[in-house]
């Protein structure tokens, strides 16, 4: 079984701002990338962000960024009808949204990267 | 104990609310919002509990708030693509509603477009009113400085600029319209990267 991921607001104190400002910047990137592979709706989009990276997002502030997405041409939606139950809006990435998400997934990978470097003295005094 | 029928009556009400604060938004824009948000309800619930169900409207804020955050997204786009000070205050203003950051970016706006109406008014009015309109230096113990618009006499003092205030009000004005408008849709944009800490 895969180790879920450490939640970032039990991670440290939530008056931490450092720690809310880089969550805030990474939701959008989440956002796309939780869409990669598949469309979800709001809740499954949610839910993916907080079972597989930490990321508690507000669920009342989920909508309006979607909603953002959308008009910046990043996102797409569609209502879809259920067998059972009621109709969800899904939303899945355009072809703007595939090259925002990969941009930013290739910025992020190099700028963490760089910062581990950076970390190495810390993370080594740390374990002494 | 509350009754199902009293916890559909109770998601209709936050639905009624929502739908009345996203006012000013197309009719078709505002269902779309309102059936996800009761789409996304039902799930969150996950059934009709009533405490879930109430769970579920606590966890998404109150009405008013979410309302406000889709009325700002929405003015903040229309502000950035057509660029004039209205609709750029209309938004800071929206802003203001949902985070501090945004009440400080709307007061800005308000000085910054004020005062820029403010020189540009005393730039075309000086021709018509040479006496009462202008820039005076008041005979106050401060010795602080007064823009007259030509409203009422002119103060006690002694007017700096003379003709000068047509092209200075013209320039200070197109000066501090265009630095506003800059600060206006920059502090947009980062609002609009920002969520609440909520």
């Amino acid at each position: 079984m895969t180790p879920k991921p450490a939640r970032a607001e039990t991670a440290a104190p939530p008056a931490d701002n450092w720690e809310v400002q880089v969550r805030k910047g990474s939701i959008e990137l989440a956002i796309l990338a939780a869409l990669w592979k598949e469309r979800l709706y709001g809740l499954e989009i949610l839910r993916r962000l907080a079972d597989g990276a930490g990321l508690v997002v507000p669920e009342g502030t989920v909508y309006p960024l979607l909603s953002r997405l959308r008009s910046e041409g990043l996102v797409e939606s569609e209502w879809v009808e259920a067998e059972a139950g009621h109709p969800r809006k899904y939303y899945a990435l355009t072809r703007g949204g595939r090259q925002r998400a990969a941009a930013m997934a290739r910025f992020w990978t190099a700028f963490s990267a760089n910062l581990d470097a950076l970390l190495a003295p810390l993370r080594e005094e740390e374990r002494r | 104990m509350s009754t199902g029928n009293e916890e559909r009556a109770g998601v209709e009400a936050y639905l009624a609310a929502l739908r009345s604060g996203l006012r000013g938004l197309r009719e078709e824009q505002v269902r779309d919002i309102v059936e996800e948000i009761r789409s996304h309800v039902r799930d969150a619930a996950g059934g009709s509990d009533p405490a879930r169900v109430a769970a579920a409207l606590e966890r998404l804020g109150s009405a008013r708030e979410l309302a406000a955050r889709y009325l700002a997204e929405d003015l903040a786009l229309r502000a950035e693509a057509s660029r004039t000070p209205w609709l750029i205050v209309r938004s800071t203003v929206a802003w203001a509603k949902v985070s501090v950051g945004g009440a400080v970016a709307a007061f800005g706006c308000v000085v910054g477009f004020g005062l820029a109406a403010c020189f540009a008014f005393c730039g075309l009015a000086k021709p018509l009113n040479p006496a009462r309109v202008g820039l005076w230096r008041l005979a106050d113990a401060d010795r602080s400085l007064s823009l007259h618009l030509g409203l009422g006499a002119p103060p006690a003092g002694t007017e700096l600029l003379g003709w000068w205030m047509v092209p200075v009000g013209l320039a200070a004005g197109a000066a501090l319209f265009l630095l506003t408008s800059w600060f206006g849709l920059a502090r947009l944009r980062a609002l609009r990267r920002r969520l609440p800490s909520r």
